[in-house]
């Protein structure tokens, strides 16, 4: 996956306009809930075989965090 | 009784229902819809004040001996399966048997596990059976969760619900119950876990301090906890694998079995599982959104569900996966 592709990719999952995220987006300006978070470590499973934890999402600030672990 | 069949099972929901509409009035900001939206769950069964997971088991035993004509005199051997036993001692399946007019010449025991149980217990009374040590075993799942729940807790309080299965294990149907996988994981002990109450923290005025958590839920340490990042972490990263070692074991391939009924979590879940495993929707049966998860009772419950409705037919090869609390899993392989 592209950086490209994750942001879209992170766009659905938080529901947001495309174009709307960045890396450096903050988590607490979007739906960062339960829901996004179960999304989250669906979505790394799916796309990239990890399995993401509770504890690692949980000091998340911004949306290169989520970056780092796409891969 | 039924000739040749692998589990003849009867179940028991307690009367009290609790529905989205009335949840919805407690969380601030959501509806009954979006609380179905999330779970996959309309109502939630819940039991009477002095009525026990025990009682409930009684209550799914009872109509098993009437609903398939079972006389209780041939069952020489009770599993019991819950979290929510009568009391610490004596074993509530000891009490079961005096109750149900079981023959003291019976075996009976309670054995402590969640959402993997129904499995386990295949297991044990395959082996019982197997050992010669019983011929017809009587394995009641029978959870009472919502007793450990705090009324303000929406993580929880909007998935389980109260509930118990009988099924007899035969020996005349023993050879239709496949090989097992099981697993455990005893590092997420604390993922989903009522922390006080028993040997390692007594309940006391501090455990019953209540706290808010970081999604603004409810609890103190008498209550039930889940952590429900962590559970479908754990979930999604074990069951598939385990559903294909499954198969292995018992020399079959994903298109040999007609039917998966998978323990009934929660429908965001249940979809993505469906879906990693790659199982078509029709081989896949869900059928909880009136009862919620019901714990150990839920793939019993589900599999009665299937076998009145029809989706399941004698011969049919059924794949069983159980997954939760412990943490623990399991799964087999049965011929219906």
């Amino acid at each position: 996956m592209t950086q490209q592709e994750k942001i879209e990719a992170l766009e659905e999952l938080f529901e947001v306009d495309a174009g709307t995220l960045s890396a450096a987006t903050a988590l607490d300006k979007l739906q960062w809930d339960s829901m996004a978070m179960l999304s989250l470590i669906a979505l790394v499973n799916e796309k990239f075989g990890k399995r993401l934890s509770g504890q690692q999402i949980k000091v998340f600030k911004t949306v290169q965090d989520i970056l780092t672990v796409m891969e | 009784m039924e000739d040749k069949v692998a589990l003849t099972i009867s179940t028991y929901l307690p009367v009290s229902v609790l529905t989205n509409d009335e949840l919805a009035l407690l969380y601030a900001g959501w509806t009954a819809e979006k609380i179905f939206e999330k779970t996959g769950i309309r109502e939630r069964h819940i039991s009477a004040e002095n009525e026990t997971a025990g009682d409930l088991g009684e209550k799914a035993a009872r109509r098993l001996f009437v609903e398939h004509s079972i006389d209780p005199s041939c069952i020489d051997f009770i599993l019991l399966a819950t979290q929510s036993p009568d009391y610490f001692l004596p074993t509530t399946a000891c009490m079961l048997q005096d109750r149900l007019g079981i023959p003291t010449t019976a075996g009976a025991l309670d054995f402590n596990l969640g959402c993997s149980a129904f499995i386990y217990g295949l297991s044990l009374a395959k082996g019982l059976i197997a050992s010669e040590t019983a011929k017809n075993v009587l394995l009641i799942t029978a959870e009472t969760y919502t007793k450990y729940i705090h009324p303000m807790d929406k993580s929880v309080r909007t998935i389980f619900g109260d509930g118990a299965a009988a099924t007899l294990i035969s020996i005349t149907g023993k050879d239709r119950i496949g090989k097992f996988v099981l697993g455990t994981d005893g590092s997420g002990y604390d993922k989903l876990i009522v922390p006080s109450g028993a040997m390692r923290l007594c309940p006391s005025a501090e455990t019953a301090l209540e706290f808010a958590d970081d999604s603004g839920n409810t609890r103190s340490k008498d209550n039930l906890f889940m952590d429900g990042t962590e559970i479908f972490s754990f979930t999604i990263s074990t069951v598939p694998r385990m559903v294909k070692e499954t198969l292995e074991k018992n020399r079959l391939k994903m298109e040999d079995i007609d039917l998966f009924v998978f323990h009934q979590a929660n429908q965001y879940m249940l979809d993505f599982l469906r879906k990693k495993c790659k199982i078509t929707p029709e081989k896949f049966y869900m059928n909880f959104a009136d009862c919620g998860n019901t714990v150990s009772a839920s793939i019993p419950i589900a599999l009665a569900r299937a076998a009145k409705d029809g989706t399941l037919q004698p011969g049919m090869k059924v794949m069983l996966v159980g997954f939760g609390v412990g943490l623990s899993w399991g799964a087999v392989v049965i011929t219906w």
